[in-house]
């Protein structure tokens, strides 16, 4: 909560505040330096009541990343952290989720031999030990109703905590405003900080007359070759053997395609025209774009690469149950893009334009599968590489809707 | 105001030729608490003899307040010593208008008959009212040569003891200037009167047993009757010198008053008045930059500014180094931290009063002009030649720090994104009225924006505002017991600012407030005052917002997506008040001040009522008497403007509410010094909050509670001829409970301890030298365990109990020296003003890493910073 005369005073002085020359900077929190959680995505995207929904989660451990030097992150799965889940967070009060932290201190009991025995978790339960989490809509979940366009529809808020944890989940007593759970290395059982350690929430809406789909990305195309928005980040491994891009494996640089321009980036902001094998010391690797360092002492060194992703129009909007497209009002659609090396000189935060629905009258358009040929592109900045080569360098474009839609990207680059 | 003992003493005088006329009032007449220091050790008590007036020297009247047909009266302190001479002569209630000066000059040449004790001649000390009343001067304005000698007449009403009751029997004499002298005895009403008496001067003088006697002198006009009232004050058996002490009653018991002198030389403030109010008890250090004021544990919009009675939507330039009204242009503020009367309402926390300076009447044109390295302000003022009796003060600034300081700081790659530049302007035309009566018509505003440090910035987004106001003003005595006291202004606000998502937002209003206050003696004892507080703004309103929260989608506010809704909404903010309050002095101790305020706010449709009471209560006559103060009262606070509009705000909101208490000990120390106690409790309810709920949805609602309460110290040295200052000490504490369901916190501008020490002497030779010390405890924040990550919008909030820490606590040692050199027609000035002069660095802000898992104190406070300044004055 806050006043809004704080905010005012805030904004009011806002020009003045980098007056700042005391120093006070943080690391970019679209680099990833720990482990962070960058979405988690429900699929469905909304539900019914009485359905389910899969809750999985966009984990990445960047801790091993000192400063530009990348060394082994991984996104995904990862068995070595763990993650639990707590459910039964349905319309708490004031739509306000930390209402639920209170109900879950009571849970010892529960959660006490599933943190022990992670076997013993139950798809049905509200309190879960796995990578993914099966949310199951109770009944009696649409307790709220709102008209709109002259239909009343009714809906439920539901929220699911999580903790990921890069050692070892206990249960913790006590904790009436938080999970009752702490993180402890593995080995030494020593507590472990937030850079090992992320509690969040996610939010889940049931609907009784709409349903609501993750972005869509479109279906694989041709590379056009024109930008890391267009190509580099949706690539799909499947369509390796379309020019310039080579997904196939690859156990050394000859093995990716090599344009007859240099080795470089050619121009800012387009795909960089040499593709090297990022084979992370196995031995076989996968074909990556291949990036100039970023020195700032070599002039000219510090190319700029345009990240943005291309979603499918039917993204935008809601369907009915019977899956017919429901074009007023459209969703709002955003991405937001990490990296774990390099950076980025603008906030990588940014809406995608809502697609002009008088494009598709007359043409007879009502499934989702009407609108596959329409796309909507928007970047999120530009990615600068990192200083030290790399061969594991990646980037991660999240995009979100406003009811809890999501769908990500990854993208590895080879920095030499 | 004035106590109701000099107001019984004020007659009403007709208008005769132009005349001087001297009174010679008891000091116990003019002030309250006034009493006589000690006598001498002594077992033997003998009468005390007052001195007696020999020679009276004529004052010149000042010229200009002649041609402005302007009447007036000084109050002076005589000091007799045992032969009669005037020994030093102090102004105890100015009358500005060059009055004072000569009235001055002339009663150093009085000469009395020494007081006597027993037989013995004594040194005394007695206050003279010095009248100065003016007649028409042209010979067509002259009443014409009756055919028959013309005479006048004196009558009036002789009262005394506590409370004041009429006296008969009272031998009152009047002594024409050939030696002829009348006598009355008064009748049972304390009435008497001297039917016919040539024109002329006379002195009365006015005897009764067990009471002090009183000797005045009056004018009598042809044709004319001249009414007195004279309250007399009981004899003291063991006094031959009486002093006058303490300043006039109050109505507010919690008030704080700095003088022309302090508002303009506190160290530290630019020689900005407003800025001075930041050094006085009750004030904690807000925000740098902000402007904010912060008064007795309130949030800053619950604190507003007056200029001469209209409020002023903002007053400090952007950056907070000046306020918008030049401090050249103010004569006094007014500062009431609480439990102010009921002519303020719409707010709950304190009431900051600037008084305009009436123009200079000395029929010379005079300005002055300031310039140091941010801004330039001028002044002019004098007489309108074309139209007589009225004059004129104007007055601008402009800023230009940013002309100079962004070049430098866009060489040096300084983070700092904007620079402020503003300016103000001002203009007045005035004319003085009969018996102290004024009316003033002007205009005032100003302009406020940042320039970018960058060259051509695309993406630049910075706040505008603007506001200008033309005003009228008229304080009228429309009889010798009730004045009416008015002031309208209309004017226009402009603003535009950007949300921290980027977005803007317009505000366009245009406002019309109208004050007007009828008081009226009634009886000996009582004032009644009421009054009308209007105020009327049609607004436009302009935003970017998130569309209407349809049900299960998460407000865009954080989604970054343009799918947004601009949205323009018009309307009315009507808030009409009214108040009623009476002012009782029962006795010559006690002054009790009740009163009701309604308003009425259309955008809630609700009507507030809001009873206040204050009293005083002085324990003896000793002029260091404690004194005893007291007061209760509701205060309400409508929702700001933008809260209540539909879409954005809820229109379901009502008025925030305070409970003002005060329980408070003043102590005179000497003539100079008083140290006062207070003790504040504010009671809050209603308060309204704004929080985010788990879908993004912003709400507002009365949901929370509040409490600020604590103790204010100050020793204060009032302005002599060489020195002020004071010492002031707030212990206080405020939390907040923004909802029934949460913890009760503290308040985020809480402050434990407020600090200000700071004085400034006059070295002599023109050299002037002060220093503040601030000492207070360190700024809130709240403390996380680390951060929660919410999926839906990708972004952290705190995460876990609520702890609160606090930075470092600030000090600061401010320095400034002035020197003045003065010249027959003009002065000039040059001042050295060094804020932080040990370089301190404090801490301002606590900023935390996007995922709250740490942070870091931000200083925002100026460096050793000097700043040199150049003032020329005629």
């Amino acid at each position: 909560m806050r006043r809004a005369s704080t905010l005012r005073i805030l904004l009011l002085t806002a020009p003045l505040l980098p007056v700042a020359c005391h120093g006070v900077s943080w690391p970019s929190e679209r680099i990833v330096r720990s482990l962070r959680v960058l979405a988690v995505q429900a699929e469905p995207a909304s539900v019914t009541p009485g359905q389910s929904s899969e809750l999985s989660l966009l984990l990445v451990d960047g801790i091993d990343s000192p400063n530009d030097s990348i060394d082994g992150p991984d996104a995904g799965v990862n068995p070595n952290i763990d993650v639990a889940w707590f459910g039964a967070c349905d319309n708490p009060p004031r739509n306000d989720p930390s209402k639920c932290l209170g109900q879950y201190a009571g849970w010892l009991d529960r959660i006490s031999p599933v943190l022990a025995d992670h076997s013993l978790s139950s798809t049905s339960a509200p309190f879960q030990v796995a990578q993914t989490f099966q949310y199951n809509a109770p009944e009696n979940v649409l307790q709220n109703e709102v008209t709109v366009g002259g239909v009343t529809i009714h809906y439920g808020n539901s929220y699911v905590y999580f903790a990921a944890c890069a050692g070892k989940l206990v249960p913790a007593a006590g904790l009436t405003d938080q999970l009752p759970v702490q993180c402890r290395d593995r080995s030494s059982n020593a507590l472990l900080d937030q850079s090992r350690f992320v509690v969040g929430v996610t939010t889940l809406y049931a609907y009784d007359k709409i349903l609501n789909h993750n972005p869509l990305f479109p279906v694989p195309r041709k590379c056009s070759g024109q930008s890391l928005a267009q190509c580099a980040m949706q690539q799909p491994p499947q369509y390796a053997s379309a020019a310039p891009y080579s997904g196939k494996a690859c156990s050394v640089d000859s093995d990716c395609y090599s344009g007859s321009g240099s080795s470089a980036a050619s121009e800012e902001g387009g795909v960089p025209p040499v593709w090297a094998c990022a084979s992370n010391g196995a031995s076989n690797g996968v074909c990556a774009p291949l990036v100039h360092p970023c020195t700032k002492n070599v002039p000219g060194s510090c190319g700029l690469y345009d990240v943005g992703v291309e979603v499918g129009v039917a993204s935008f909007f809601l369907t009915g149950l019977d899956e017919t497209l429901i074009f007023n009002p459209p969703k709002s659609l955003w991405i937001d893009c990490y990296a774990n090396a390099g950076g980025w000189p603008d906030n990588p935060h940014y809406g995608f334009s809502a697609p002009p629905v008088s494009e598709f009258a007359g043409r007879n358009i009502s499934k989702p599968a009407d609108l596959d040929n329409y796309t909507a592109m928007e970047g999120c900045g530009y990615w600068q590489p990192p200083a030290q080569p790399t061969d594991q360098a990646r980037v991660w474009a999240v995009i979100r809707d406003d009811r809890g839609g999501i769908a990500w990207l990854e993208k590895r680059f080879v920095v030499r | 105001m004035e106590p109701y003992f000099l107001r019984a003493a004020l007659r009403r005088t007709h208008l005769s030729f132009l005349t001087f006329s001297l009174g010679l009032v008891p000091a116990w007449a003019a002030e309250q608490g006034q009493v006589k220091s000690p006598a001498p050790p002594s077992t033997e008590m003998a009468p005390v003899t007052p001195p007696e007036l020999e020679h009276f020297e004529a004052a010149a009247y000042p010229v200009a307040a002649s041609q402005a047909g302007l009447e007036a009266t000084v109050l002076l302190r005589l000091d007799i010593d045992a032969d009669g001479r005037v020994t030093a002569v102090a102004v105890v209630d100015a009358a500005g208008h060059g009055f004072d000066e000569v009235a001055v000059q002339a009663a150093r040449h009085f000469t009395f008959k020494p007081a006597k004790r027993g037989e013995s001649a004594v040194a005394s000390r007695i206050l003279y009212r010095y009248a100065f009343t003016l007649s028409p001067k042209t010979e067509d304005d002259k009443p014409r040569t009756p055919a028959v000698p013309q005479t006048g007449e004196l009558r009036g009403a002789i009262l005394g003891g506590d409370p004041p009751a009429a006296i008969a029997g009272a031998e009152v004499r009047a002594q024409g200037a050939d030696g002829q002298t009348v006598q009355a005895i008064t009748d049972a009403t304390g009435l008497f009167v001297f039917p016919q008496l040539p024109p002329g001067e006379y002195v009365i003088r006015v005897e009764t047993d067990g009471f002090e006697p009183v000797l005045v002198k009056e004018s009598v006009d042809s044709n004319q009757a001249t009414d007195l009232k004279y309250t007399l004050i009981p004899k003291q058996q063991d006094e031959f010198e009486v002093t006058v002490h303490g300043a006039a009653v109050h109505r507010e018991v919690t008030h704080y008053e700095l003088s022309r002198r302090e508002l303009l030389r506190v160290p530290g403030t630019f020689g900005d008045a407003v800025h001075a109010v930041e050094a006085m008890p009750s004030v904690a250090r807000a925000p740098a930059f902000s402007g904010a004021l912060i008064v007795r544990g309130s949030a800053p919009q619950d604190t507003q500014v007056f200029v001469d009675g209209t409020l002023v939507p903002q007053v400090f330039h952007y950056g907070s180094l000046s306020s918008v009204v030049p401090s050249e242009m103010i004569e006094t503020l007014q500062f009431y931290p609480s439990n102010f009367s009921v002519r303020y309402g719409r707010g709950m926390g304190g009431i900051v009063d600037l008084g305009l300076r009436q123009t200079n009447v000395d029929g010379q044109y005079h300005g002055s002009a300031q310039m140091d390295f941010i801004n330039l302000r001028a002044n002019a003022e004098g007489p309108i030649p074309a139209l007589r009796g009225w004059s004129f003060m104007a007055g601008g600034r402009i800023s230009y720090v940013d002309r100079w300081l962004v070049p430098v700081l866009r060489s040096s790659g300084s983070a700092i994104t904007g620079m402020p530049r503003y300016s103000d302007y001002q203009m007045y035309l005035e004319r003085k009225l009969p018996k102290n009566g004024v009316i003033r018509i002007g205009f005032f505003g100003a302009q406020d924006k940042y320039v970018p440090i960058k060259e051509n910035p695309t993406d630049w987004r910075a706040p505008t505002d603007a506001f200008g106001h033309v005003q009228a003003i008229m304080r009228v005595p429309l009889s010798t017991d009730v004045n009416l006291r008015a002031s309208w202004s209309m004017g226009r606000i402009n603003s535009s600012s950007y949300g921290d998502d980027g977005r803007q937002s317009t505000y366009t209003a245009n406002l019309a407030t109208a004050r007007t206050e009828l008081s009226a003696a009634t009886g000996h004892w009582g004032i009644a005052r009421v009054g009308a507080d209007l105020f009327y703004a049609p607004f436009k309103f302009g935003t970017v917002t998130d569309v209407a929260q349809s049900g299960g989608a998460l407000a865009s506010r954080d989604t970054g997506a343009p799918r947004l809704r601009a949205l323009s909404l018009h309307g009315v903010f009507f808030r009409p008040g009214t108040f009623a309050e009476y002012e009782f002095a029962p006795s010559a101790r006690t002054n009790v001040t009740a009163g009701v305020r309604l308003d009425y706010t259309k955008d809630t449709s609700k009507v507030d009522v809001a009873p206040r009471i204050a009293a005083r209560q002085a324990l003896s006559n000793s002029p260091y008497s404690p004194i005893l103060k007291s007061g209760i009262g509701l205060f309400y606070q409508p929702p700001l403007p933008q809260q209540t509009l539909p879409e954005i705000g809820n229109t379901d909101l009502k008025s925030q509410r305070a409970l003002h208490s005060m329980l408070g000990v003043e102590q005179p120390l000497s003539q100079q010094v008083t140290l006062s106690v207070e003790a504040f409790d504010k009671e809050m309810q209603n308060l309204i909050f704004t929080r985010v709920d788990g879908s993004g949805n912003t709400v507002t609602e009365n949901s929370g509670t509040g409490r600020a309460y604590g103790l204010d110290f100050l020793l204060r040295y009032r302005p002599d001829a060489r020195f002020f200052g004071w010492v002031a000490y707030t212990l206080s504490r405020s939390t907040r409970q923004p909802a029934p369901d949460e913890p009760s916190r503290l308040f985020i501008y809480d402050e434990t301890h407020l600090l200000n020490v700071l004085g400034s002497y006059e070295l002599g030779r023109g050299w002037e030298l002060g220093a503040r010390f601030r000492y207070m405890t360190g700024f809130l924040y709240r403390a996380c365990t680390g951060g929660l990550y919410n999926n839906a919008t990708g972004t952290y909030s705190c995460y876990g109990p609520l702890t609160q820490r606090r930075l470092a606590p600030f000090h600061q040692l401010d320095l400034r020296i002035e020197k003045t050199w003065s010249y027959e027609h003009f002065k000039v000035s040059a001042y050295m003003d060094v804020i932080n002069a040990y370089f301190h660095n404090s801490q301002d802000y606590a900023i935390p890493n996007y995922d709250f898992s740490g942070v870091k104190p931000l200083s925002l406070s100026l460096p050793l910073l000097p700043s040199v300044g150049v003032r020329g004055e005629f």
